[in-house]
């Protein structure tokens, strides 16, 4: 049978107006139109507003699909990002409907969105602190906006469709009895400082927290090392969200489950990349490195000694700050040894693992080890208790800039 | 060697068309139908729901995935469709939007879940990346927010447009 044109399935559809039913009125109506069906319709609504004579296809039948009608929709929704969802919700009141029920991202922000409300209503009862209406939007508006900062930087997109999406909406209907708190993913956008600081303000809310983060053991002891041992500080909320400092950690949580997996690098970049042997043979060495003794890293790799001595300086001088320890930094660092290039991938480990080779943060060795023992000896019987983080007192944005020029003048 | 089983389909609009019936085998619907019926020679399937046009394409589709079969498409897409899919099915898709409407309706009537996953990711991919505006212009979506709820639900998704 030929292929029939467009305009020849417009004219046969609208030849069959007459001996068919609405179906085919839509069909109709946009042949008569003869126009394309992307086009605006408000000169053609009617006085009551409505634009049914000149629906679209898509609404039109999906309509008259009666009860697979929402089935079709949803089958649409699930292709759909994070952020797609989102504004597909925008569109009206139907699909806004539509977008909450039907896809899964949004309905997880939904579910964090409860919970959002539930910790501030936790925060305005705490008997250990009075806080004022005021301080309490203050507070969440700081919180909301520690989270959209954090969920740009780490491409919440991704990031969600990897933690969520493990196929399709397991069922549109959740359970009732369903704990009201969010799924894992959401809450690991929410940076490590601001739920730290969050479980400062109420034992319920600690324990709602812990909760949560003790539903995956490997990030929750990543974090206590993190905050404890390197009092790593989250560097966007002091120096702009324009930095994404912390977002490396953040981002590459996954990883924080395969602690073991070795490096990846994407191996046809570097190689059009590097020009220089030395360096790949550098980053041969490097992967190779994966796995063996932290200790002999700087000797293993021969580093210290390639580096220039303002170079080696530049490196202790950013590594040595607390404030400036964050993936731009990192990437410095290994951008300077000539290990990585601008797509390469590190997961948290390989980070510890390069910073601890460069000879420079002597401590990074301990916390690995210390890590490493800790997982050995603690996979089987993570304790259920909360645990404890020690996290010290970060300075002010006023006591930085203040610390900072002084270095500088120095 | 035994002669290929055939099925006889006629369309909404009495069109009819004669399929391998191992083909067409691919609906659900059809199955069903079949396993219920007699063992005629060639049993006559009425698919009073689905025009020629978009039939032909059904069956188009059946004809190539009996022997090539449908690969998964990826949830949610993370790209363009066209990097997920067969060039096969590139080419099948290259259709007007009213008929790729009615091959979902057909598809799902006809209970194809490869070719229903394909085109609902198509209308996906057309909606991906496009802003509130454009979606409701492709679709004749009327906005039906009041300026307040809009200025509202604007503000909550701000930063998710910024992403």
């Amino acid at each position: 049978m030929a292929h029939a044109s467009s305009n020849q399935a417009f004219q046969l559809l609208n030849n069959n107006t007459n001996s068919n039913g609405t179906f085919n009125n839509v069909d109709s109506n946009v042949a008569i139109s003869g126009v394309n069906i992307i086009r605006k319709t408000p000169k053609n609504k009617s006085h009551n507003g409505s634009s049914s004579d000149h629906i679209i296809p898509l609404v039109k039948m999906f309509a008259q699909a009666h009860d697979s009608g929402e089935e079709l929709y949803q089958r649409i929704l699930v292709f759909l990002p994070y952020s797609s969802a989102i504004i597909f919700s925008c569109v009206s009141q139907h699909f806004n409907q539509l977008a909450k029920k039907h896809s899964p991202y949004i309905f997880s922000m939904n579910q964090f969105i409860q919970w959002y409300h539930q910790v501030c209503v936790l925060m305005l009862s705490s008997n250990t602190e009075t806080i004022t209406a005021d301080i309490l939007k203050k507070k969440q508006h700081n919180f909301l906006r520690s989270v959209q900062v954090i969920s740009r930087s780490c491409r919440i997109q991704l990031l969600l469709n990897e933690l969520f999406h493990k196929a399709t909406i397991p069922s549109i209907e959740e359970p009732k009895d369903k704990p009201d708190i969010p799924p894992v993913g959401i809450f690991m956008c929410i940076p490590l400082s601001s739920r730290v600081e969050f479980t400062k303000k109420h034992k319920m809310v600690r324990q709602l927290i812990d909760t949560i983060s003790l539903q995956n053991v490997y990030y929750q002891e990543m974090c206590t090392f993190l905050l404890g041992k390197l009092q790593i500080i989250e560097f966007e909320q002091i120096k702009g969200e324009e930095n994404y400092g912390f977002s490396s950690v953040i981002q590459l949580i996954p990883d924080l489950q395969q602690l073991d997996q070795k490096v990846f690098i994407h191996q046809n970049l570097m190689a059009t990349t590097l020009q220089n042997q030395q360096q790949k043979k550098r980053v041969t060495l490097y992967q190779m490195s994966i796995g063996t003794n932290s200790t002999k890293y700087g000797t293993f790799l021969g580093l210290s000694g390639d580096l220039a001595n303002n170079e080696r300086q530049i490196i202790v001088n950013m590594a040595g700050s607390k404030y400036e320890f964050n993936d731009i930094i990192l990437y410095k660092l290994c951008q300077l040894s000539g290990v990585i290039t601008n797509t390469t991938s590190m997961s948290v480990t390989e980070m510890f693992q390069f910073l601890a080779m460069c000879g420079t943060l002597d401590t990074c060795q301990n916390v690995i080890e210390q890590y490493y023992n800790y997982k050995r000896n603690n996979l089987q019987t993570f304790p259920s208790a909360i645990q404890k983080c020690q996290v010290t007192t970060r300075e002010t944005t006023e006591e930085f800039r203040t610390t900072r020029d002084s270095k500088k003048a120095c | 060697m035994s002669e290929t089983k055939q099925v006889e389909l006629t369309s909404k609009d009495k069109v009819s068309f004669k399929v391998d019936r191992d083909v067409i085998l691919m609906s659900g619907l059809v199955k069903d139908m079949l396993e219920e019926g007699d063992e005629d020679e060639t049993p006559i399937i009425p698919i009073p729901n689905v025009d020629s046009k978009p039939l032909q394409k059904v069956i188009e589709y059946c004809q190539y995935h009996h022997k090539e079969p449908a690969q998964e498409i990826e949830k949610p897409l993370k790209g363009k469709i066209e990097d997920v899919i067969c060039d096969w099915d590139k080419k099948f898709l290259e259709i007007d939007q009213s008929l790729l409407i009615e091959l979902i309706m057909a598809a799902n009537y006809l209970n194809i879940k490869d070719l229903l996953d394909l085109t609902c990711a198509k209308v996906a991919s057309m909606i991906k990346g496009k802003s509130p505006e454009q979606i409701r212009e492709m679709f004749g979506i009327e906005n039906d927010f009041t300026p307040e709820e809009e200025a509202k639900i604007r503000e909550e998704n701000k930063w998710c447009e910024e992403a």
